[in-house]
């Protein structure tokens, strides 16, 4: 289906998205969406999550989920400012698919957000963290 | 051709059969020729498959500059690099395979660069047209199944 003029070998482009990911974490979002190749790359190389930008929290975190689905090799989480709906939190992305995560940093929750609860679950499925960073919590 | 030439002189045949005679020490910047001769498997004719003779010129021309310059300011080095690597997408990716195949650590390093600067802050379409040779029909044809498969919600 595709017409590939001179083609690179994966861990060429490995190379390339390494450096990109140097820079920026979250330059490989866009960058998984190119294709499968790239998408298998980035889920490789990727071990931090920045969840900074609001339109990770948009529709219940429809985003933050799908971007805990698509790298598996996250060693690392930081949420910055969530926003959570009413019925969703951030228990609903975590408990599926973050067991590997060591460390994981909350900042600038709102004050709304149930913490005991959320926190509760965390320690119950996020069992190999090792680091929990917590900043400007308003309600501890 | 005297033995002491050959002691330290080394002949890279390329994939079309064209043969290169480089100093040694050029040479061995391309580890994976180095172990050949620190193993001492390596005649003085060494054969290197996969990679042509316009490449090949190419990435002896890169190692000739980075021995010849140790000595020489760090700046030199990173203008004559950036000049380099400034080459049309096809002679990259070729030199990149190259320097992947042939593990030349510092060539390897430039192009890579090179080629992450081009891609940054490039749209995916851009990205999937220009360096992966995807055809724009395809894209268009193709963009409900992507969209469904990636479930896109950045871009």
């Amino acid at each position: 289906m595709k017409h590939r003029r001179k083609e690179l070998s994966e861990d060429c482009w490995e190379l390339i998205l390494n450096r990109l990911a140097i820079d920026d974490f979250n330059s490989l979002q866009s960058l998984s969406l190119v294709c499968k190749q790239f998408l298998s790359i980035t889920d490789r190389i990727r071990l931090k999550l920045e969840a900074s930008d609001r339109l990770f929290y948009r529709n219940n975190c429809d985003a933050l989920f799908r971007s805990f689905q698509r790298f598996r090799n996250l060693k690392e989480i930081e949420l910055r400012d969530p926003i959570f709906g009413d019925k969703a939190d951030v228990n609903y992305p975590i408990q599926e698919s973050l067991l590997e995560v060591r460390s994981s940093i909350l900042s600038n929750f709102a004050l709304k957000t149930p913490f005991t609860k959320t926190f509760m679950k965390l320690g119950s499925t996020m069992k190999n963290l090792k680091i929990l960073r917590c900043c400007l919590l308003e309600c501890l | 051709m005297s033995s002491s030439l050959e002691k330290n002189m080394l002949i890279l045949r390329s994939s079309d059969g064209e043969e290169f005679i480089v100093p040694e020490v050029v040479a061995v910047m391309s580890k994976a020729i180095k172990n050949m001769v620190e193993d001492e498997c390596a005649s003085n004719t060494i054969p290197v498959p996969n990679v042509d003779a316009n490449i090949l010129a190419m990435v002896i021309e890169f190692c000739k500059k980075h021995d010849e310059s140790e000595a020489e300011a760090a700046s030199d080095l990173k203008t004559f690099d950036s000049e380099f690597v400034n080459r049309g997408q096809e002679a990259l990716y070729d030199l990149i395979t190259a320097a992947n195949f042939r593990d030349v650590k510092e060539l390897l390093d430039a192009l890579c660069q090179n080629v992450a600067e081009m891609i940054k802050g490039k749209s995916v379409h851009h990205i999937r047209i220009q360096f992966l040779g995807y055809q724009l029909f395809e894209i268009l044809t193709s963009n409900f199944i992507w969209n469904i498969w990636c479930d896109r919600d950045f871009d």
